[in-house]
C-alpha cells in the first residue's frame, strides 16, 4: 500500500472509526459515502467529509446514547476535515 | 441437499420463525394427538387426559428452548447477511449455520422421538431401535452444530489475532478431561446396571456414543472459550459492547447445553430416587440455555444495527 493511499481522507476516517466500530468501520464509512454522497468511498475528499459529518453524527447517535463518545468521535473527524492529520 | 430444498429452507417466505411455528405445531400435535402407551398409563395410574396434560406441561420448557434457538438463528442470519463477503462475515456465517442445525435439530429430534416412541409402544420389538436412533440423533445434532460453530469462532480468533494462551489452554484441558472422565464413568456404570437405557454393548457405547458426545462438547466449550477471547480483545468500543452481549450468550448457552446433556445422560430419567428434583434441575438448565440463546439473539441484533447505521 502506498503512503498516499494510507494517508487518504478515506483511510483516516476509517482509522478513526475503527476505534469505535472495529471491523465494521470500513463498512460504516463506505455506507455513509455511498448513501449520502453517491460516490466511491476511495474518492472521498476533505469537502466530502465536511458534508458527511452530520450524517455520521446522526448514525452514531442511533448506535449509542452516550453523547460524549459521539462528540469525541466527531471531534476527531472534524480535525481531519480541517486538514490536521490524525495518527 | 438439493438446490430446490435449499432454496425453500433459505427463502424469504420461509423465515426461521415461520419454520419454528410449523415444526412446533407438528411436534406438539404429535405429542398430544398420538394415543398414550396403555402400559405407561397403567404404570403411572393416570387417565389418558391426565397423561396428555402432563405431556403438555413437560413440553413447555422444550417449547421455550426451541423458540429461543430459532430466534437466535433468525437474528444471527439477519446479521451475517449484512456482513456477507467480508472475513468476519464468513466466520459468522459458519456460526449461523451451526445455530440453524441446532434449532432445526432440536425440534426435529423431539418429533422423531415422539413418533418412534409411539411405534415402540405398539411394537415392543422396536424399542431398542427407537432408543438407539434417539440417542444417536442427539449426538449427531450436537456434533454437526458445534463443529460449524467452532469453525466460525476459530476463524474469528485468527482474524483478531488472539490465539488462546498456553495457561488458558492448560486450564481448559484439565477441566475438559475431568468432565470427560466423570461422564464416561457415570455412563458406563449406569449402562452396566441398566442395559435398556442405551441398548448397546460397552465397546459400541464408548465408540459410537460417548466419544462423539465428548467431541461435540469439546467443540462447544472451545467455541465458547474462543468467542469469549475474541470479544474480550475486539477493537471498537461500540462493536465490542455488542459483541460482549453475544459472547455472554454463547458462553451461557453452551455451558447450559453441555450441563443439560450431562445431567440427562447420567442422572435424569434414569434414577427413580428424587426424579422430580432431577427433572427440575434439567429444566432449570434448559431455561439457562434459552436465556443464553436470547442473549445471543440480542447481541446479534445490536451488531446488525451497527451494520445498518
Amino acid at each position: 500500500m502506498s503512503t498516499q493511499t494510507r494517508d487518504s481522507i478515506y483511510d483516516q476516517a476509517v482509522r478513526i472509526t475503527y476505534a469505535y466500530l472495529g471491523p465494521a468501520a470500513s463498512r460504516f464509512i463506505n455506507r455513509q459515502v455511498r448513501n449520502h454522497l453517491h460516490k466511491a468511498p476511495e474518492d472521498m475528499t476533505t469537502k466530502d467529509l465536511v458534508r458527511l459529518i452530520d450524517w455520521i453524527r446522526l448514525a452514531m447517535s442511533l448506535l449509542t446514547d452516550n453523547s460524549q463518545i459521539v462528540e469525541e468521535y466527531i471531534g476527531q473527524l472534524e480535525q481531519v476535515a480541517r486538514g490536521s492529520r490524525i495518527k | 441437499m438439493s438446490p430446490k430444498v435449499r432454496g425453500t429452507l433459505t427463502s424469504k417466505k420461509f423465515t426461521p420463525m415461520l419454520w419454528f411455528i410449523i415444526l412446533a405445531v407438528i411436534t406438539v400435535g404429535l405429542a398430544l394427538g398420538l394415543p398414550p402407551d396403555p402400559q405407561a398409563l397403567h404404570r403411572l395410574h393416570i387417565s389418558s387426559l391426565a397423561y396428555h396434560v402432563a405431556v403438555l406441561v413437560l413440553l413447555v420448557p422444550y417449547g421455550v428452548i426451541w423458540y429461543a434457538a430459532f430466534y437466535a438463528f433468525a437474528k444471527l442470519k439477519e446479521y451475517s447477511r449484512t456482513i456477507q463477503g467480508f472475513d468476519d462475515g464468513q466466520a459468522f456465517h459458519s456460526i449461523t449455520v451451526g445455530m440453524g442445525v441446532l434449532a432445526f435439530g432440536l425440534i426435529s429430534q423431539a418429533a422423531v422421538s415422539i413418533i418412534m416412541g409411539d411405534i415402540a409402544s405398539h411394537n415392543h420389538g422396536f424399542k431398542p431401535a427407537s432408543v438407539i436412533i434417539d440417542n444417536y440423533l442427539d449426538v449427531l445434532v450436537g456434533l454437526v452444530a458445534f463443529m460449524y460453530i467452532n469453525s466460525g469462532t476459530h476463524l474469528l480468533t485468527r482474524l483478531g489475532k488472539n490465539r488462546p494462551r498456553l495457561t488458558g489452554l492448560r486450564i481448559f484441558a484439565l477441566l475438559f478431561i475431568s468432565l470427560a472422565v466423570v461422564f464416561t464413568r457415570l455412563v458406563t456404570t449406569y449402562h452396566a446396571r441398566h442395559h435398556e437405557v442405551y441398548y448397546l454393548n460397552t465397546p459400541l457405547l464408548i465408540a459410537t456414543f460417548i466419544i462423539p458426545e465428548l467431541f461435540a462438547w469439546f467443540a462447544a466449550l472451545l467455541s465458547a472459550y474462543e468467542f469469549g477471547l475474541y470479544a474480550k480483545f475486539a477493537k471498537g468500543l461500540l462493536y465490542r459492547g455488542a459483541l460482549r452481549q453475544f459472547s455472554y450468550g454463547i458462553v451461557v448457552a453452551i455451558a447450559g447445553s453441555v450441563a443439560s446433556q450431562f445431567v440427562s445422560n447420567t442422572f435424569a430419567g434414569k434414577v427413580s430416587r428424587s426424579l422430580g428434583s432431577l427433572l427440575l434441575a434439567e429444566y432449570a438448565l434448559l431455561v439457562t440455555v434459552a436465556v443464553g440463546l436470547i442473549l445471543m439473539a440480542l447481541g446479534a441484533q445490536k451488531l446488525k444495527k451497527i451494520e445498518e447505521a
